[in-house]
């Protein structure tokens, strides 16, 4: 049974392990302010904020709950947008959106209010890119954005001008929770016939020689949480890795960053942009930043889908893949990991604990992405390309794409193109229409088999452009 | 501000009708306390009703097998047509449409049977496993093949004047093309809904999720062989409608009711996003086959179309959506000599419905594809160009209808000026000469709408309006509140009209037993007929008032008799406007009517006058006015990815004195964004079975918060002689939608060069790249040419 700080209140909720965070606040616990647009987190409109101890202090995150298995969230914080202010006293956030007449219908507005008070609780002073990115994931059907994004603007000039104060955007409650929380009510994960939520590796080893492919392994529950909405699947019994000692740890060494597989990408976007830049980019494009602060580097991987955002770059990145189990442990490159469509190379009672990316300092790598939409979609095709350098020249390059194949895969005859001579328009374009001889893409609702193979030419010459608006020029 | 509902300053002379008062349920929806439906608590013992749907877009229904359904824990019965005890008929304008399929399944999505559970899980499951057993036939799904066959869903209508063919056969340039459209998912927030609760002596209530009350409460009564005092429909308000709740709220209210009627217990619909999706109809795709004579300077000398819509499986409102069309074929421009012809398409789709703009965008559409060719063809400015064909003050259109108090001209100067057309036009010649990978374009759409349901009757509210005896208001109208603000707007006009604070005016759910016969929520009429209505019981309250408070002023230190003609309202205060300083409250004056058995109730009816239109001849004035405007999109498209990006629009838009320019402002940005996802992004995919594919917000794509354009200029434009029906404010709703048309002709003049063919709307990222020179083209494809386009589009004399 689930516990949690709602709103203030630790609340207990007796609830299978099967229903979301959306449907045990709407639900049992009676507060319908949180709204339901679509269950696959694709709106914005479930958004609440969540409150996780990390390093001595709370962290606030903004996340979709319809994604969110309630079990997961066992002594967090949870803030509901009944949590921060009534009709005669407004929160801050919920006074500037009225204010800005950033309200039409108000149907996603509880989720506005909600990614609002997480940026603000974070950064009072947020850039344009900052609102932009805390905002991505809410859809509005009726104001076009403008004056939500006006609101966000005279919150953050309130800061400025001493109008809105800390103490103001921290719901009057949080202190005596944040308190309490720091005790060891928040730490340990629930039990329960369905729900598993081991504290080491080693417990997670014993767990899954134990139940095999019964288990559902997760740790943002992103993906897992959206097939069970749309294809029906039982997870089974969930693992939940969230909490494992270790899996959350991110490490950056001299020549590789070493991610965990519990490291959420949200955070981990964050800690690659001095490091890993092209990365950070790559994450940044992926689903929203609600999503992210749920998803997994590792789990976009283990997914093996075909336009997963994340794996072109692991594969020109020649990124290995850290597998272990009751068995042993062994390490394989993503470019072996990655059997066919949702296929992988692990074994039922193996798990992946993290992912080794080489650093790629002084090289050119750089990732594309055609969607139908800029922000909270997938791609249509991907794309990432790798260039070490020689004397000015091409030594050796790497090119993979996604959304054009059973899988993501690389294109080493168009690599090839490149390799000893010069990185210019010219030899883009030939590596270009080698690569579209290379793969045969087919047509989905994401858009035909001929924009597809289109989009393969054309990403390899975005590739180069990207390297020349970086080094001052303007195709 | 902590509470927007604080009271008005009482200075008396501040109006709150003009003012940008804040949403009326704005501290609520902010807070999360608002409710819609399905947010309130369960009642005990209430039903969940999953539908059960056809699986083929066309076919003989030969059986219905509940078996297993019935067998699993927790189902409480499975319905079919054969359980409706009156009629299994719900279709508004034409009687078509059935409840639940009967003999023969004609969508993919159609409901055939539908399942009340105790958990809307086990409904789902059950549904799934009922077993339909259904011999598939070839279904129709194109417009071209509806065409072929002569299947249509109402008849073909023909508006016509002049002579068009003589023109035609000597103009010396004509153009003629295709102007193909798409269809949109609404994407309302908030999917379609009802509970049905059974009252004590087993009448209904429905909390429906729908612009048109009456409407379901009609069909339910109709369903269920009861009259329609029987049926109480209720609404407080919409997460969003945009016209997909007008009739498609309908059907799973009627289930509902159904499903409480049989089983005696409350029970709820509530459909899923890929449900609503799947099940639902959405904008009308277009295909408009247009012909354009014109002269060298650009001046239009004839103009023909023939609109044809994809209509889907049966009539619903596709009728009237193709008359708005045809009466905004001719947009903002005068048409001395023209024809248009309207077909709507009988497909195996699921019915096409309302959605903002009412069939006006696809017409508008054609017509604007015609002359951004006709300028390109003469190698004139597009500005210009429509600048020389706009409707000059009593011009007539099409129809017979004078245009008046028409300001198109000076708005479109002052939106060129905003937009610093010309200069612009230079500097994105300049960039496109010297980008390899990108191209800008800009482009102008102006706007003529024409304001009224085109069916005359509908033009109708009423309101009931009650003074309680200590001063404070209940106001009972027909609007419903779906983000628009008609609260507000309503709130605003009742307070001015019986000279209150605003803080005294309760706006009431919207219900059929306190306002009878209403029509939808629709047209952009929302506050303008409702609006009416409710000024006209304040201002009947108010005379009566005015009677008791003569006297009451009159005594005392007053120097002589006053008359009701000199008893003023406002602020809350009531004086003799000779002697402004002597007032009294009204709460005295309405105690003191209370005492004297002065009725302080009034019911308010208005019905717009002069409206009428002969769909026969194709003749009549069926609107009360236009609202005009203009709209200019700039854009930059990515030559490597299809991609459009926004980057600057300037909307001017015609709101005589505006009830409430905040609410309006929002209302013009927003039909603006919308517009941009229909022009743009949203593209509804549905595979060679006529099954949806793009069923998600996975797949379909509304815009997002970065699709918005950072460099938005927004300006009411204050016509000085506004015609209008409520105080001299304009409706608002829909005409802004079709700015988002500029930005589609934008993508258009950014590629001219490059492309082949017309694009077809939405100009998403593939439809441009795909007619973009694909990669294996030879160089020289890919520089300026030629100033025609190939394609559907050519050039004859």
């Amino acid at each position: 049974m689930p516990s949690f700080w709602l709103n203030g209140q630790w609340t207990s909720v007796e609830v299978d392990p099967d229903r979301t965070l959306l449907e045990v606040i709407r639900g049992p616990l009676g507060l319908s302010g949180t709204k339901e647009g679509c269950g696959e987190g694709d709106c914005g409109a479930c958004t609440v904020v969540i409150g996780t101890p990390e390093a001595g202090r709370v962290r606030y995150r903004a996340v979709t709950s319809c994604l969110v298995p309630a079990w997961s969230v066992q002594g967090r914080i949870v803030i509901t947008v009944e949590g921060i202010g009534t009709p005669g006293a407004l929160h801050p956030v919920q006074k500037a959106l009225l204010e800005a007449h950033a309200v039409q219908c108000g149907y996603c507005t509880p989720g506005v209010v909600m990614s609002l008070l997480a940026l603000f609780l974070d950064t009072p002073s947020p850039s344009d890119e900052e609102i932009r990115a805390a905002l991505e994931g809410n859809l509005c059907r009726c104001t076009g954005y403008v004056p939500i994004r006006q609101a966000a603007e005279a919150i953050r000039s309130g800061f400025a001008a001493g109008t809105v104060r800390t103490e103001e955007i921290r719901p009057p409650w949080l202190s005596e929770v944040e308190a309490a929380l720091s005790g060891d009510r928040g730490g340990t994960g629930l039990d329960g016939d369905r729900w598993k939520s081991p504290g080491t590796p080693e417990e997670v080893d014993r767990l899954l020689a134990d139940l095999g492919p019964r288990a559902t392994l997760v740790a943002g529950a992103t993906d897992v949480q959206v097939a069970r909405r749309t294809r029906g699947t039982s997870p089974g019994v969930w693992v939940d890795l969230s909490r494992v000692a270790g899996l959350a740890d991110l490490a950056v060494e001299a020549d590789r960053v070493r991610v965990g597989a519990a490291v959420r990408l949200e955070d981990l976007r964050k800690a690659l942009e001095p490091v890993l830049p092209p990365l950070a980019e790559t994450i940044r494009t992926m689903c929203s930043r609600p999503v992210r602060h749920l998803a997994t580097l590792a789990g976009n991987l283990i997914n093996a889908s075909p336009v997963a955002d994340t794996v072109p770059m692991l594969l020109v990145l020649d990124a290995t893949v850290r597998i272990r189990g009751l068995r042993g442990r062994r390490e394989v490159p993503v470019s072996r990991f990655l059997q066919g469509y949702r296929q992988v190379d692990r074994a039922p009672d193996e798990w992946v604990e993290a992912i080794e990316i080489p650093r790629a300092d002084g090289d050119f790598v750089h990732f594309e992405k055609a969607s139908r939409r800029r922000e909270l979609d997938i791609a249509t095709v991907n794309s990432a390309l790798r260039i070490r350098w020689e004397g000015g020249r091409v030594r050796e390059a790497r090119l993979a794409f996604g959304g054009v194949a059973p899988t993501t895969v690389l294109c080493p005859r168009a690599a090839d193109r490149l390799r000893g001579r010069p990185w210019t328009w010219e030899t883009a374009e030939e590596a270009a229409r080698t690569a579209m001889e290379e793969v045969t893409p087919i047509g989905d609702v994401r858009g035909s088999a001929e924009f597809r193979r289109r989009l393969v030419h054309h990403l390899v010459l975005g590739h180069f452009r990207a390297w020349q608006e970086s080094s001052g020029g303007t195709p | 501000m902590s509470d927007p509902r604080s009271p008005m300053p009482n200075d008396g002379g501040r109006s709150p009708v003009g003012d940008p008062h804040p949403h009326w349920c704005g501290p609520d929806l902010v807070t999360g306390r608002a409710r819609f439906v399905g947010d309130d608590r369960a009642p005990e013992g209430m039903l969940h009703l999953a539908p059960v749907t056809s699986p083929v877009a066309h076919g003989h229904l030969r059986s219905i097998d509940p078996a297993l359904a019935l067998a699993m824990p927790g189902v409480v019965r499975v319905i079919t047509a054969a359980d409706i005890p009156g009629q299994n008929q719900i279709g508004g304008i034409v009687a078509d449409e059935t409840l639940m399929a009967e003999g023969e399944v004609s969508y993919v999505g159609e409901v055939v049977a539908a399942v009340v559970a105790r958990d809307p899980v086990t409904a789902r499951q059950a549904a799934a496993a009922v077993r339909l057993e259904i011999d598939p036939l070839d279904p129709v799904l194109t417009i071209e093949e509806a065409v072929r066959r002569g299947s249509y869903v109402g008849p073909i209508r023909r508006i016509e004047r002049g002579d068009p063919d003589g023109v035609f056969a000597t103009a010396p340039h004509v153009l003629s093309g295709v102007a193909v459209s798409g269809a949109q998912e609404h994407l309302y927030l908030e999917t379609q809904r009802c509970r049905a609760f059974l009252e004590e002596d087993g009448a209904l209530l429905l909390q429906s999720s729908t612009q048109h009350p009456t409407e379901v409460q009609r069909m339910a009564a109709q369903v269920l062989g009861i009259p329609r005092n029987q049926v109480c429909v209720e609404v407080r308000r919409l997460g969003g409608g945009f016209g997909g709740k007008e009739s498609q709220a309908t059907s799973w209210a009627c289930l509902a009711a159904l499903a409480a009627r049989l089983t005696g217990r409350p029970v709820e619909v509530l459909l899923h996003r890929d449900e609503d999706m799947r099940f639902t109809g959405k904008r009308h795709p277009y295909e408009a086959h247009w012909r354009i004579a014109f002269d060298g300077e650009g001046r239009i000398l004839a103009y023909e179309v023939d609109l044809r819509s994809n209509a889907g499986a049966v009539a619903d409102c596709s009728t009237s959506i193709l008359e708005r069309s045809m009466l905004h074929a001719d947009n903002a421009y005068d048409l001395p000599h023209v024809r248009i012809v309207g077909r709507p398409c009988r497909t195996h789709l699921p019915p096409a419905t309302a959605f903002r703009g009412f069939g006006a965008p696809q017409g508008v559409f054609a017509i604007e594809s015609a002359i951004q060719a006709m300028a390109r063809h003469l190698g004139l400015d597009p500005l210009e160009v429509r600048r020389r064909n706009l409707y000059r003050e009593g011009q007539t259109t099409p129809y017979g209808q004078p245009v008046t108090h028409v300001v198109l001209t000076e708005m479109l100067d002052r939106a060129r000026e905003l937009a610093d057309w010309d200069r612009r036009r230079q500097e994105i010649a300049r960039f496109n000469a010297s980008s390899r990978t990108r191209r800008k374009g800009i482009a102008v759409t102006p706007v003529k709408f024409g304001i009224s349901f085109t069916a005359a009757f509908l033009n109708q509210a009423g309101a009931l309006v009650h003074v309680y005896g200590d001063g404070s208001v209940s106001v009972s109208h027909g609007a419903i509140e779906m983000g628009q603000q008609v609260q507000t707007k309503i709130a605003q006009v009742a307070a001015e009209a019986l000279g209150v604070r605003l803080d005294r005016i309760r706006i009431e759910t919207t219900s059929t037993r306190r306002v009878a016969n209403m029509s939808p929520t629709a047209a952009s009429t929302g506050a303008d007929l409702n609006g009416a209505a409710v000024r006209r019981a304040c201002l009947d309250i108010q005379a009566r008032l005015r009677a008791v408070a003569a006297p009451m002023l009159g005594r005392g230190e007053s120097p002589q008799a006053c008359s009701p003609e000199d008893v003023r309202f406002q602020g809350g205060r009531v004086f003799d406007v000779r002697f402004p300083d002597r007032t009294l409250t009204f709460e005295e004056v309405v105690q003191q009517a209370f005492l004297q058995r002065v009725d302080l109730s009034a019911h308010g009816f208005f019905a717009t006058p002069g409206v009428a239109f002969d769909r026969e001849a194709g003749r009549g004035t069926p609107f009360a006015y236009y609202v005009f405007g203009v709209g200019i999109s700039e854009v930059t498209v990515d030559l490597l990815t299809g991609a459009t990006t926004v980057d600057r629009a300037v909307l001017v838009h015609e709101a005589g004195e505006s009830l409430n320019p905040a609410v309006d402002r929002g209302q013009v940005i927003g039909a603006y964004v919308q517009g941009l996802g229909w022009a743009l992004l949203e593209e509804v995919v549905w595979d060679d079975q006529g099954r949806l594919q793009s069923a998600s917000a996975t797949t379909y794509k509304i815009p997002s918060f970065g699709d918005a354009p950072r460099d938005l200029v927004v300006v009411l434009w204050p016509n000085p002689r506004p015609v209008g029906v409520l105080l001299r404010s304009k409706a608002v709703g829909e005409p802004p939608f079709l700015y988002g048309e500029s930005a589609f002709f934008a993508v258009e003049d950014a590629i001219q060069d490059l492309a082949s063919g017309a694009l077809r709307l939405p100009a998403t990222a593939e439809q441009v790249l795909l007619a973009l020179p694909p990669p294996e083209a030879p160089r020289e494809v890919s520089e300026p040419c030629s100033d025609t386009r190939s394609g559907p589009c050519s050039a004859s004399p």
